[in-house]
Parts: C-alpha cells; structure tokens; sequence
C-alpha cells in the first residue's frame, strides 16, 4: 500500500499545519518539569498521530503511546503509563507520553481518568501530549487549564497535490492535471484517501474517482424530499458534515421551514431523540451506533416532514442570538448554582430539575423578588428572570 | 472584506463585547498593528462573527509558506478550497507548481524549524 510506503519519516515530509508542527517541536526542546501539556485538537485523518511520532523522533525521546478510548478508567491508565509518569531514564533521556483520543475518554468523575491525568501533567517528569477529534467534547473542555490548544487542520488543496506529485513522480506515474484536481478536490484533506486515489488510478486508469459523499446541502435536500425511510436513510448516510453538525443542520432547517404546528412538534419531539441518541454517543465514544441515529431520523423524522418542502439551512444563529443564547445560559447556570449551595443539592440536579420551576414562578413578581433576595443575585438577573418567568407563563397559558 | 490569513489588517470600531469575542476566538491584536488570523484562531467562527459586524461578506487568502506572498489568485482549486477551515498557509503558483517544489517546502520547513 502506498499510504504506508510513503508515510512520512521525518518532520519536513508532512504537508499542512507548518506553524503547529513547528510550536509542537519547539515546545517538546523547551520543556521542563512542571510545564503545562499540550493537546491537539483537529479532525481525523490530518496527520495528529504521524505528527506526534515524528517529533519524538526529531527530539530523541523515547515515545509511550496510548489510545486513551481503550484505557478509559484511572486504574488502566496508572498501569499504562504510570511508569513514563514518574520515572526518567538513567542517561536522562525523555520519554514523550502520548496519549491519544482524549475525548474518548470516561467523563464519569468515579472512574477518575480526567482527574488522573491533571495530576500526572502536574508532577509527570516527562512530557505529555494530548490529541482529541472533537474540540467542543467536555473532556477537551476540562483539560483546558492545563493542556496548551494547538488546532491541526486539514491542509490546502495545492499542499495536498504538491505531496501527490511527489509520490507520482517516484513511481514514474502519469496522471492528467484534470483527474489529479479532482481527486485533490475530492479527498477533503484527507492525505491516506488522496494517495489512495493515486495508487487505484495506477491500477485502473480508466476508472475516475467513487464518491459515496455529497455536500450537506445536497443531501440534507435528499433527505426532506424522501418519501420513503430507505431513501431517507442512504442520503443521510451521505452527507460529509459531523453528526454533531447534521443533528443542528436538520434541527435549523426543520424550526426555518414553517411547518404545521403538529408536525413541527412532532419533528422536533424526534430531533430531542436524536439529541439525546447523539449525547450518548458522544460519551460514551460507541461510534457504531450512529446508524441508529440516522435509523431514527430516517424513519421517524421523514415520516412527519418527508416531501412537505423542507429545505436546507445552513447551521447558523446570528451574532446577536448566540451572545443572548450564552449570556442567559450562563445566568441560569449561576442560579442554579447558588440554588444549589442554599438547598444542599447538586448543581448538576438543580439545573435539570429545579430551575424549570424556578423560572417557572418567576413569572409571579413576589416570587421573583424573593427569589434574588434569597440568592443573593445581582442587578443584571430581575431583567432576565422577568423574561424567562414571563414566556414561560405565557407558553404555558397558550 | 478580504483577509490575508496571518497578516495584519485593520477594522472598524465593533464594540467591546465584539472585540472581546474575537479576542476568545483566539484573534491576535496588537495596537498600532490591528488584528491577525493565525493557527491559533477559530477562524470559522471568528470569520462568522465578522460577517455578522461587519454585515459584509469576508474573504479569506492565504499566505505562501516558502515566500510570504499572497497565494490564492489564480489557483486552480479556488472555488473548492474552505479557507476557513484548512490550515493556514499555502504555496504560491511558483511554489506549488515549479520544479522541485516538495524539496523547497521541505527544505524551508527545515530552515523554520532550526
């Protein structure tokens, strides 16, 4: 295979992410005991790993790498990389730990991987580095304030044709500008689908590129227009964006199409599903079971809304709408909080089963003005709490 | 509007809370320079939130690695490349294309490095 006879061997042989290449080597000469950790954070298929192993190389160092989703729990984790933690070598040698795919480690505070690992970046007298695919992932999230970001992403078109080209030209191959574009083009920074592309077109010239992938839009469109599940399901199974992005692009276009209001409500009782589905598989990393997730969509959305002329919308709130949805989100995790501390719960519980109420009440002005007394609440949350109080009291009269 | 990806450029007053947005998306500012996209920006979204200021379209060039200039006009690949979403430089028609471009790139990698 040509995507392992080229695998780059040294630094300078990968295309893409020169600056993040360079920072990673500059931070492993530098390190010293007690430094912070660095995390890369990017899209699968960039090249995260192969980086990671090359700079070990270029600086020396030893490499313990771990795929931290198959040593999810503190006590797998000490048994793994333990030793490299706390022990240098007797010619002081370094070891780079790697631990890779971090967001696939257990959130779970019993199991104590998140919580491990802060402590061995805080004593470990080795360097670690972190890589994690999803940046939003609540794993990435809670080793922030001690793992430096540096984002890895797909290269540019022309960085992946000058890497083709260099591969065409060791194996004497001819391949016609237009055909080279296109499965440039068509592998979206994906460097083993691009060589692959090239080794297949040595084999079969004849043959152009296969595409099982369509752009969002069109396939999303496929989806709204299918009248039956099956169809449904293969163009989801086509479209190229995350699931994260699919779930939020489907959930735009449905709440933007103007859908009778029992078919909107039943379409977004199927989306909270679905959320809910993708949750759970966000956690728990079970990636297989996103055929469920679009099992559901496909049968149950298309079925409410399949061919009543739902269109594709981009995923997007204005700049307004997202600065008012995070303001308030943070107002409500406060009083949740403080709601917490006052009753001896947890703010974890409050949040999900008290403050509905809370803000319930808060329609009903003494219980509002009791309420900011009670919490202590600063100036900026009556506004806030008459507003909620307010659509919650109006949504539920309606 | 148009931006080339890792130099300085300059905008208009957009208030605090927009500067400070931008300051989170990881935006460089420096007084007297303005502001910067590099690879530590979110430059999807910070590219959004410009769109929504500004209410004006934002484009993205990118900036040749080997030599430093401009390098989107005239590439073949324009119209499919998402600027705001791959890394951050790129090689020119000269470096992309000429002889011995792998070697060049690979050899200013190697200079960068040291």
């Amino acid at each position: 295979m040509w995507v392992e006879k080229y695998r780059p061997t040294r630094l300078e042989e990968m295309v893409g992410n020169e600056d993040v290449r360079a920072k990673l080597v500059a931070w492993l000469r530098k390190w010293k005991e007690g430094n912070k950790a660095v995390i890369l954070v990017g899209p699968p298929g960039t090249g995260k790993t192969t980086l990671v192993h090359l700079a070990a190389k270029e600086c020396e160092m030893n490499l313990v790498d771990l795929n931290a989703s198959d040593a999810r729990t503190k006590e797998k984790l000490v048994k793994r990389i333990g030793e490299a933690v706390s022990t240098t070598s007797l010619f002081g040698e370094r070891t780079l730990i790697f631990l890779d795919e971090v967001d696939g480690l257990s959130g779970r505070a019993d199991y104590g991987a998140i919580e491990f690992i802060k402590q061995a970046i805080k004593s470990s007298k080795n360097p670690i580095v972190m890589a994690a695919n999803d940046h939003d992932a609540d794993q990435v999230a809670k080793l922030s304030d001690i793992a430096v970001p540096l984002r890895f992403r797909p290269p540019p078109p022309r960085e992946m044709e000058l890497y083709a080209r260099s591969i065409i030209e060791k194996e004497r191959l001819r391949i016609p500008d237009d055909t080279l574009r296109q499965y440039v083009t068509k592998s979206r920074g994906d460097i083993r689908s691009l060589i692959n592309s090239v080794q297949s077109y040595r084999d079969r010239p004849g043959e152009g590129y296969k595409d099982n992938y369509l752009p969002a839009a069109q396939a999303l469109n496929s989806f709204f227009d299918a009248t039956d599940a099956k169809l449904a399901f293969e163009a989801l199974r086509m479209v190229t964006i995350s699931p994260v992005e699919k779930v939020r692009s489907v959930f735009t276009s449905v709440v933007n199409s103007g859908l009778p209001p029992m078919e909107l409500s039943k379409s977004l009782e199927v989306l909270s599903r679905a959320d809910m589905l993708l949750g759970n598989i966000l956690r728990s990393q079970e990636w297989r079971q996103l055929r469920y997730l679009d099992g559901l969509l496909a049968n149950e959305l298309s079925r409410a809304i399949g061919g009543r002329g739902v269109t594709y919308r981009e995923e997007r709130f204005p700049w307004p709408v997202q600065l008012r949805v995070w303001n308030d989100s943070k107002k409500s995790k406060e009083i949740a909080r403080r709601f917490a501390i006052r009753t001896r719960t947890s703010a974890r519980s409050a949040a999900a089963e008290d403050l509905l109420y809370l803000l319930y009440l808060c329609g009903n002005k003494r219980f509002r003005d009791q309420l900011i007394r009670g919490l202590d609440l600063e100036e900026g949350f009556e506004k806030f709490l008459a507003k909620e109080g307010k659509m919650m009291v109006e949504g539920d009269s309606t | 509007m148009r931006i080339l990806v890792g130099s300085w450029f300059e905008l208009p007053s957009l208030g605090r809370e927009t500067f400070l947005a931008l300051m989170k998306l990881g935006v460089r500012y420096e007084k007297g320079m303005g502001f910067k996209f590099d690879s530590d920006t979110s430059i999807e979204a910070a590219v959004r939130l410009l769109q929504d200021a500004l209410a004006e379209e934002v484009r993205l060039s990118l900036r040749c690695y080997v030599c430093g200039v401009e390098a989107c006009s005239a590439c073949a690949y324009l119209e499919h490349c998402d600027r705001r979403r791959v890394s951050p430089l790129c090689l020119c028609e000269k470096h992309a294309t000429g002889e011995g471009g792998y070697e060049t790139y690979m050899h200013t990698f190697r200079n960068n490095l040291i």
